[in-house]
């Protein structure tokens, strides 16, 4: 564990490494704890990327809405660009024969948060089922409505062939009356068709840690909108619905 | 020419699906197919499509079509909530019938015209025309050639821009029992999305995954200011497997967005993608960007694969070829549909099959 000012970081990892080295860029009120690692913090941190936390406030930046084309999706909603919204279809799919707890720490919560990130409405009622497709607990299925009548899917699984180049695949497309909007950033790619042999897709993008730190640093000074908040009780009610196996109305809010 | 003597088809709806689609496959069958008599309760609809694809009659009054003694077969074009009873009616003159999809507004209306076609001894086929796109055809070969294993999970989000077919310039429109106000959108007339369009969904789903559906969750609202019933859902469907059907449908979109499906199978041994936007025949890069067609005829789903639902259908009448698709499979789309409209309703879960009580209401 390493502290930089009044920044406490943890973990070795590229992105760990990466944040305590731009952590003295960082302006920021105290306390604050960045971490990376399961076990360090509440599990929910650590899916969804970096939490920043503070004794007042409590901020969730979603690692992947870092890419451009999430961060433009973002942008084009928050101006209401888009007119009235009607839904939002998020995929995280990671490669098949994934740990049952990678799917839902490593696709399924940054789906969730991802989406929660884009949408402000409160959200409502919450279904999640998780089924095995290919492998034990290896997909989730959510469907949020938000208090504005929105209706969010999410599917998380992993189902992506490694063979074949992919590793993870993100997809969010938000429908509205007056634009439908598509990311899938991390569909850049050459595929590569041997004669003779199957193709593989050889996808890349590029690092996003320097792009979450400039994110982090922006979203520091912008008001705290309960994010923190709304995601747990979210994914509170996530686990809840797949236990009892129907959906979760969250108290507190309107509808 | 043909060996066969040509079959005499009446067609019962005059709006846009016949216009769009079903006239013209008879019109390229004219070999095997002689369209003879149009009914349509808007005299000009009627009218025109005799005039146009060369029926010698025309009526405001289906009876009156039926009532006729040369026809071989009756083509329903009209909304769901009238194919119970116009099917019935068919039946009792003892020609065959091909229905558009949804079979019917209710399962119990399904069977009624089960009932009443087994009755009369006559071949009942629903249109369920994706079964015979090209798209969902090479879909249904690979899992059939055992490309992808068992199939796990099938998902397929279909959106259309609003007033879709109103690109085509057929200048038929929807029948509006109100002025502005298509059937449609009317709860008098109409379950919403779920059975409108999302039929094609569950159909397909039921018939790529090949086993039992046991549950749906569906959430759906109204996106159409005016709008009575749900034109969005979304829903899962779980097999008696465990494999997963799921789609998200959205029809009020703005007018440049192309009619898109993202399709997806999954099997245990690989998976097949057959999304519109990889797909696409035409694309247009300009200063403004880069563009794909709006709706191209081919991507609406309304040329071929028509031509070739009809010819099966005929071969099936004139030859005893099985029909590709049953009533009872057609009734299982329409089951599923209708159990994502009580889902919604309820916010809740509903298994399969419906309960009888169930049946009766929805």
């Amino acid at each position: 564990m390493a502290s930089v000012g009044n920044w406490t970081i943890t973990g070795d990892d590229p992105l760990a490494v990466a944040l305590r080295d731009a952590a003295r860029f960082v302006d920021s009120s105290t306390p604050i704890t960045l971490a990376t690692q399961p076990g360090d913090i509440p599990v929910d941190a650590y899916g969804i990327g970096p939490a920043i936390t503070s004794s007042t406030v409590e901020r969730v930046v979603p690692y992947y809405s870092a890419f451009e084309a999430i961060e433009e999706v973002k942008r084009v909603l928050d101006a209401g660009e888009a007119g009235s919204v009607y839904g939002c279809f998020t995929s995280f799919r990671i490669a098949r024969g994934c740990a049952s707890e990678d799917v839902t720490m490593e696709a399924l919560l940054p789906a969730i948060s991802l989406t929660l990130d884009l949408l402000h409405s409160p959200v409502t009622r919450v279904h999640a089922r998780c089924d095995s497709l290919l492998a034990s607990d290896d997909a989730w299925f959510v469907t949020l409505r938000l208090a504005d009548e929105t209706i969010v899917t999410i599917e998380a699984l992993a189902v992506l062939d490694p063979a074949a180049g992919l590793t993870r695949d993100l997809l969010v497309e938000v429908t509205a009356s007056d634009q439908v909007l598509r990311a899938e950033p991390m569909r850049q790619a050459v595929v590569v068709e041997p004669l003779g042999a199957a193709g593989a897709s050889h996808p890349w993008w590029e690092d996003l840690n320097e792009r979450f730190l400039k994110l982090l640093v922006i979203r520091s000074s912008m008001p705290d909108d309960n994010a923190g908040s709304r995601l747990r009780a979210v994914w509170a009610a996530v686990l809840q619905s797949v236990s009892d196996r129907q959906p979760v109305v969250i108290q507190g809010s309107p509808g | 020419m043909s060996e066969h003597k040509r079959l005499r088809v009446g067609l019962i709806g005059a709006g846009t699906i016949a216009f769009s689609a079903h006239l013209p496959a008879i019109r390229k069958l004219r070999d095997s197919l002689e369209l003879v008599a149009v009914a349509d309760i808007r005299v000009e609809n009627a009218e025109r499509a005799a005039r146009e694809f060369g029926a010698e009659s025309h009526y405001t009054d289906y009876r009156e079509l039926l009532a006729r003694e040369d026809l071989d077969f009756v083509d329903i074009c009209t909304p769901e909530f009238l194919h119970a009873e116009q099917v019935e009616a068919a039946a009792a003159t003892g020609i065959h019938i091909i229905c558009e999809k949804p079979m019917a507004s209710t399962i119990a209306e399904a069977d009624r015209m089960i009932a009443a076609s087994e009755a009369a001894g006559i071949k009942l086929m629903i249109a369920h025309s994706r079964r015979f796109t090209g798209r969902y055809r090479q879909i249904r070969a690979a899992i059939d050639r055992g490309d992808i294993g068992e199939v796990r999970y099938f998902r397929e989000n279909e959106r259309r821009p609003r007033s879709m077919y109103d690109s085509l310039g057929l200048g038929t429109g929807y029948w509006n029992p109100e002025a502005g106000r298509p059937w449609l959108t009317m709860a008098q007339y109409s379950q919403g999305a779920a059975l409108t369009n999302a039929v094609h969904e569950t159909d397909l789903a039921r018939w790529f995954v090949g086993q039992q559906p046991v549950s749906v969750y569906a959430e759906a609202r109204i996106t159409e200011p005016g709008a009575e019933v749900p034109d969005m859902l979304t829903y899962t469907i779980e097999f008696a497997n465990g494999a997963i059907g799921a789609s998200e449908i959205v029809n009020q979109l703005p007018p440049g967005y192309p009619y898109f499906h993202m399709t997806e199978v999954i099997g245990t041994g690989g998976r097949i993608r057959a999304t519109d936007p990889i797909m696409s025949p035409f694309t247009v890069a300009d200063e403004r960007g880069i563009a794909q067609p709006v709706n191209f005829p081919t991507l609406l789903h309304v040329d071929q694969a028509y031509v070739e639902e009809l010819a099966a259908f005929t071969r099936a009448i004139r030859d005893g070829e099985p029909l590709p698709i049953t009533a009872q499979e057609a009734r299982g789309a329409v089951e599923l549909s209708v159990a994502a409209v009580i889902s919604s309703r309820r916010s809740a879960p509903v298994a399969l099959p419906l309960t009888q009580e169930e049946v009766d209401r929805g």
